[in-house]
């Protein structure tokens, strides 16, 4: 029997991947078994995306597989979590287990720098599942942009051609073109330069307005932010009818957060990952605009 | 038409596409039938940056490969499987051309 264990825990670089067999998947297993008592407390809400340390990802790789077991499964804060199956483990601290001196992480490159993070990194994960209760963030209802578009995720993020054929600029915009639109194109004015002059001109001749240079919710039509990443991209956002903001990076769905996961009252202060730079506001007047 | 994939990595510009050739379409597919089917669902994670792959079927049928998972779509059946240590996103990316990882380091 062969186990393929993924500590999953990086973000951009690759997670360590290591595998097990014979005497030493065997004891994993019986870690990882049901425990003889049942626990009494509720299990831990499944760890959703964050940053750091996740979990344990292990997968029985070969055809002798331990049928008490999903083929794969992960396990996460002293829980199990699997195809129809969600509990605790008979050994509570596997996980320091795999990620100590004489555990599977030996095995990984990284050697005991490696080590060292994984267990400071189960540490702070244990910590956050057991004592921070996790916020449903809901879109605040109080309207206070009357003539913004609808927040509708649901209509843009139908995982075919409205997802994947509309961007950014698009959304904002709330203009379904399915052409990827890219800023003065439809003008025959597409900006030359992945910086904020090019990019706002190439907006401008699209007719969108530029706006004072505060968050406001305009009179007519609704704001729009756009920033780039220099030289490399440009991203907008959208003011909704409750004065927060939400985007559509590229061909992936509409998100009311940032990058952190948080609302965004003021794309200024928001997570941009590498977009940088603040460009300006602008203001969409609806059925004024072409984009392509 | 051809079989395409697509480094999900800008918001604004057009994404890196470009297409795969018959003995690459076999391998992706081999790849994808290696991996372990697991009880999940994804959606391409919504956020500035990289994201992920995404490979179509001239016919319409989609995978979307981020975060150590694979989800096959056509029509409204879904199927997904476990990539936990990126294997097949990986390979994805390394079929592109030097012009093209070129362009989708700018933008990572």
């Amino acid at each position: 029997m062969t186990l393929r264990i993924t500590i999953d825990i990086f973000s951009g670089r690759p997670n360590p991947v290591v595998t097990v067999d014979g005497h030493e998947a065997k004891d994993l297993l019986e870690r990882l078994a049901a425990p003889r008592k049942p626990a009494a407390a509720s299990p831990p809400r499944r760890p959703t995306g964050t940053l750091g340390y996740r979990g344990l990802i292990i997968e029985q790789v070969d055809s002798k597989r331990d049928r008490k077991f999903p083929r794969a499964f992960r396990v996460a804060a002293g829980h199990l979590y699997g195809v129809d199956v969600s509990r605790p483990v008979a050994d509570s601290s596997v996980e320091d287990f795999v990620c100590g001196s004489t555990g599977p992480i030996r095995f990984a490159p990284g050697g005991p720098r490696l080590s060292e993070y994984c267990l400071e990194e189960i540490r702070r994960f244990h910590h956050v599942i057991r004592h921070y209760h996790w916020r449903h963030h809901r879109h605040p209802h109080r309207i206070h942009c009357h003539c913004a578009p609808l927040y509708e995720p649901q209509w843009w993020n139908d995982g075919g051609p409205i997802q994947w054929s509309n961007n950014c600029y698009n959304y904002a915009s709330d203009y379904r073109s399915d052409t990827f639109a890219q800023p003065g194109l439809a003008a025959g004015a597409e900006y030359q330069q992945l910086q904020c002059p090019d990019v706002r001109n190439g907006a401008i001749a699209d007719q969108l307005i530029l706006a004072p240079k505060k968050n406001k919710c305009p009179k007519e039509g609704h704001l729009v932010a756009l920033v780039v990443a220099p030289n490399s991209d440009f991203h907008w956002y959208r003011k909704g009818r409750n004065g927060y903001w939400s985007h559509k990076p590229g061909g992936t769905p509409v998100t009311n957060v940032d990058n952190s996961g948080n609302p965004i009252p003021d794309p200024r202060t928001a997570d941009r990952g590498g977009y940088t730079d603040f460009c300006s506001f602008m203001i969409v007047m609806h059925g004024h605009i072409k984009l392509r | 038409m051809a079989w395409m994939a697509r480094a999900l990595v800008y918001s604004g510009r057009p994404d890196p596409q470009w297409p795969l050739d018959e003995s690459q379409v076999h391998g992706f597919l081999e790849l994808w039938a290696s991996l372990p089917d697991i009880d999940d669902s994804l959606e391409a994670p919504s956020r500035l940056g990289y994201r992920g792959v995404l490979v179509t079927q001239p016919e319409g049928a989609t995978w979307l490969a981020t975060t150590g998972i694979v989800q096959h779509t056509i029509g409204a059946i879904r199927t997904t499987r476990s990539d936990a240590d990126g294997r097949l996103e990986r390979w994805v990316l390394e079929t592109a051309d030097e012009k093209t990882r070129r362009q989708m380091e700018d933008g990572k």
